[in-house]
């Protein structure tokens, strides 16, 4: 509960018509959707955020961290929320921060190859913006939700996606931003330059800090040319070993934009997808399905889509291998950005609620362990009966699990707790990390301290509360644990 | 569908926020840009109110308002990776709050004047007395059905297509017991009613099934094939359910050379160039859009299209009583349609529902905008008189 006196005083700094205290509006933003199953079969999981509120620039937004402070407030940003871990979740409560505003482009500039905007424009609005720009330009993070995401979201989360492979991640085209720290204190972190080690990496420190650490207000993005062509070969295998191997062999010719491994499972979800674009495109249903991306120059991206063809072509376990321009390069990767959502097209709608087990959703692991990984996961959840399905950026060792655990009482939260913390297990004897690119949030933090060592984790807690010593800024997440992400005993 | 079918609908939607947030949702504020507004948020709305043990949210006001908005337009689920039929879960959450008594007033009257007279306007007598003799046609296996937009505010529509199905030589009856097929009660919410209010009309096409049934309202149509298909279990196996469009597409030879005409048509009562505009019941709901097209390019009338078009066009705002609970909502889609075919530079929006084109020519009128709106079936039977 916030006090009316100081649910005035936020209205002052944002104006009546961008706070809400309304319970339908603080639903909305106040679940994901494992909390959201949960909450049918254990009441602390209907999370409740206490306001939500919309500022409209930097001082409007230090105002509310001040007051924060003053008033023990806790604050959650907020981009799109399209997060898998939970980061954007009130858990405590709390006033949310909706960067909705906030969604100017400030800045194009072409002499030195860098974009300004606020924390709430979209990354495909800046990408449209960016490609009708001069000779073209893009900033190839591309994230699966890159439709929908907010810059902000993205350094918060470091996202990536699809490309990292070749281009890297979030972090990697942040120049500088301006924050306005836990403390209140407002501070740039980076210069204009690509390449500076004057001091510490704070920059670096703050990308990835899911808003635990400060709020961003701004941020200098570096943009790339946009390659003159792309194309994809697409080509099925008749086991996900030999589609695993091939893409080692794939590496060790080219670093391509991506190299997309996809299930049989999934192959489905993706022509339920593709069945609704005309001209109609059908997927074949096999074992696993490899696509590859290449981008370029026309005739560089040609010659090695004519070699990986060749290199598919040569491989028995291989079939219906293809070389995909124009539109339906387009459809495939939409396709795939939509593959995970879409598996739930090809789903019957449920009886009862089901959870996604949230920390298997994003594991990586050493490229030679990916096989075992992905073999060794399919033996325990065809021991429990559970369907799964397994895609991922094969050319980074990143895979994402899907499978979900229906929820008829209590004791399937711990059931699958138990489950999760088994997948989780195996993932790390592997040398993996529990989240590749969708950041801890809250169902993860518990993982962190098997991944990197306790120590680790503490030393980051120091580290929060230097930027945050109120602990502010959306508690309960990374590196504290809080009650609602242990399911098991 | 049952409630607990929707409620395994509702936990399809993954949260992932693909859904339009912007003027393919008409619901949305863009002003404000609340969750609540766009359809994840309207989503979510239903299942709070579904896990809602003290009607917190069934008596909101805010909930009211949020899902009433919602025209039924479709297109959240057409881009929705995970197929989401977000339309079926907002009518559920409309159902509850009218459980709640928690819906607009305008629909109110809606309710009792379909309940008193038969149609949503409380009409008593259609605006055109020449058509109702069809009634008496005892022998026609095949039914025209109107609609009350067509019946009793724009009945050209009716007349031009009684005109077309005399040039077809189609042997054409309307029902004695016609009455408002309701769709837009089951789409605000009142689905308690559809049995009583249109079992007389169809136990009179159970005794007597006709061959096939032609509608110019998309919405109609949508209501006999779709909403009394899942609420009533009607499912009409042995008669055709036909938008015009479609029972016209392969005998539009038989009209004449139309084609011959277009350019007289261009210059005395059309002015051009024509923009077609796709409902959103015809075109995404039942997947009717190429019909029309075929229909255009069979005459060789020259038309343009929406920068978005078929299954991904945007709606008129009018739809699922948005139009009676909120005008100014309805009006600013409206609007920023308009401002669309001036940019596309056209100056007649040809469509085949009656719904849009009512909602069209009132903006326009208020607005004083510079276009004009015609049926499709309008068109056709101009070209006729010039032959
Ligand atoms: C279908 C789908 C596919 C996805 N694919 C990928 C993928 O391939 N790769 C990937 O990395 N992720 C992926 N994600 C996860 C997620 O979409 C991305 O990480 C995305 O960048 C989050 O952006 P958002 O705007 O939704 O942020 P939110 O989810 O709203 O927030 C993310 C984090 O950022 C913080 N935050 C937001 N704005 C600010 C700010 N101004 N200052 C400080 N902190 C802030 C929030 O507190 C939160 O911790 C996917 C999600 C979906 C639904
Ligand atoms: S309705 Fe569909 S697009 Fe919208 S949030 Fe739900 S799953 Fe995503
Ligand atoms: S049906 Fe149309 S108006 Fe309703 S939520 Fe979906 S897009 Fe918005």
């Amino acid at each position: 509960m916030i006090e009316p006196s100081i649910k005035a005083k936020l209205k002052t700094i944002v104006g009546d018509k961008y706070l809400s205290d309304d319970p339908v509006e603080l639903y909305c933003y106040s679940h994901d959707l494992v909390s959201r199953a949960l909450s049918w079969v254990d009441d602390n999981y209907r999370i409740m955020a206490d306001l939500v509120v919309k500022p409209d620039n930097a001082d409007q937004v230090k105002s509310i961290i001040d007051l924060a402070n003053e008033e023990s407030l806790k604050i959650i940003p907020r981009g799109a929320g399209t997060s898998y871990g939970g980061q954007f979740l009130p858990i405590e409560g709390g006033v949310v921060l909706d960067f909705s505003r906030m969604n100017h482009i400030i800045k194009i500039d072409t002499e030195d190859n860098y974009a300004i905007v606020e924390p709430g424009v979209l990354y495909k609005d800046l990408g449209k913006v960016l490609r009708n720009t001069g000779r073209g330009y893009w900033i190839p993070c591309n994230p699966g939700s890159a439709d929908v995401c907010t810059i902000g979201g993205m350094i918060a989360n470091d996202a990536s996606g699809e490309s990292a492979i070749k281009y890297g991640t979030t972090k990697d085209y942040v120049l500088n931003l301006k924050t306005i720290l836990g403390t209140g204190q407002k501070v740039q972190l980076g210069r204009q330059v690509k390449k500076t080690v004057a001091g510490l990496d704070l920059l670096s420190l703050f990308v990835g800090s899911e808003g635990t650490l400060g709020v961003i207000t701004e941020a200098a993005l570096e943009f790339l040319p946009l390659p003159e062509s792309f194309v994809t070969i697409l080509g099925y295998f008749d086991s996900i070993e030999v589609a695993v191997q091939i893409a080692k062999e794939i590496k060790e010719m080219i670093i391509p934009m991506s190299i997309e491994m996809v299930d049989q499972l999934v192959l489905s979800g993706m022509n339920s997808y593709l069945s609704r674009l005309t001209p109609k495109m059908v997927l074949k249903i096999a074992k696993a399905a490899i696509l590859v991306r290449l981008d370029g120059d026309e005739k560089t991206t040609s010659d090695y889509a004519n070699r990986i063809k060749n290199l598919f072509s040569r491989n028995q376990h291989a079939s219906d291998i293809k070389i995909l321009r124009g539109l339906e390069h387009e459809y495939i990767w939409k396709a795939r950005d939509g593959a995970g959502p879409s598996l739930l097209r090809i789903r019957r709608p449920e009886k009862n609620p089901s959870s996604l087990i949230p920390a298997i959703l994003d594991f990586s692991v050493p490229y030679s362990k990916i096989y075992n990984l992905m073999e060794q996961f399919g033996e325990i959840m065809r021991s429990h009966n559970l369907i799964f399905t397994r895609m991922g950026h094969l050319g980074d060792g990143n895979v994402h699990f899907i499978s979900t655990v229906t929820l008829k009482s209590k004791a399937d939260v711990q059931k699958m707790g138990d489950l999760q913390e088994q997948l989780v297990t195996l993932a790390t004897s592997l040398g993996g990390s529990v989240s590749a690119e969708h950041g801890c949030g809250i169902w993860k933090a518990p993982y962190l301290g098997t991944v990197l060592g306790e120590e680790v984790v503490e030393l980051m807690g120091k580290i929060k509360s230097i930027f945050d010593p109120n602990n502010i800024l959306n508690p309960g997440k990374m590196y504290s644990i809080n009650k609602l992400a242990i399911f098991s005993n | 569908m049952r409630e607990k079918q929707l409620l395994g609908i509702i936990w399809k939607c993954n949260l992932c926020g693909f859904c339009p947030k912007d003027m393919e949702c008409p619901g949305y504020d863009e002003d404000t840009r609340w969750e609540s507004s766009f359809a994840r948020g309207k989503v979510s709305i239903v299942h709070a109110i579904m896990q809602d043990p003290d009607l917190r949210f069934q008596n909101s006001e805010l909930a009211k308002e949020r899902l009433f908005s919602c025209t039924g337009c479709g297109h959240c689920e057409y881009i929705c990776p995970s197929g989401v039929d977000v339309p079926s879960i907002i009518y559920l959450g409309k159902k509850k709050l009218v459980e709640a008594d928690n819906y607009p007033e305008a629909h109110k009257k809606i309710v009792e004047n379909i309940k008193n007279h038969g149609n949503p306007f409380g009409e008593t007598q259609p605006r055109d007395a020449s058509w109702p003799n069809l009634k008496g046609n005892v022998n026609a296996d095949s039914i025209y059905y109107p609609g009350c937009m067509a019946i009793y505010r724009i009945p050209e529509i009716a007349l031009h297509t009684l005109k077309l199905f005399e040039k077809l030589g189609e042997n054409i009856k309307v029902l004695k017991n016609e009455t408002c097929c309701s769709g837009i009660l089951y789409r605000t919410g009142h689905n308690e009613l559809l049995y009583d209010l249109t079992n007389s009309m169809l136990n009179e096409i159970r005794e007597n099934i006709p061959k096939q049934i032609i509608f110019t309202c998309p919405g109609c149509l949508t209501a006999f094939k779709e909403i009394y298909k899942s609420e009533l279990k009607e499912k009409f196996e042995d008669t055709k359910l036909l938008h015009f469009s479609e029972y016209l597409v392969d005998k539009i030879s038989k009209l004449g050379d139309l084609k011959s005409k277009i350019n007289e048509l261009l210059k005395t009562t059309i002015k051009g160039p024509i923009i077609w505009h796709d409902p959103c019941h015809l075109a995404r709901g039942l997947g009717i859009y190429n019909e029309p097209r075929a229909i255009l390019d069979a005459i060789q009338l020259p038309y343009a299209e929406f920068n978005q078009t078929k299954e991904d066009s945007n709606c008129c705002g009018s739809g699922s009583g948005v139009r009676s609970a909120y005008p100014e909502l309805a009006e600013k889609t409206t609007i920023q349609r308009l401002e669309e075919v001036k940019e596309l530079g056209a100056h007649t929006i040809l469509t085949a529902c009656p719904f849009c084109e009512y909602q069209y020519k009132s903006v326009v009128e208020k607005n004083r905008y510079d276009i004009n709106v015609i049926d499709l079936n309008n068109l056709l039977s101009e070209l006729i008189s010039l032959l």
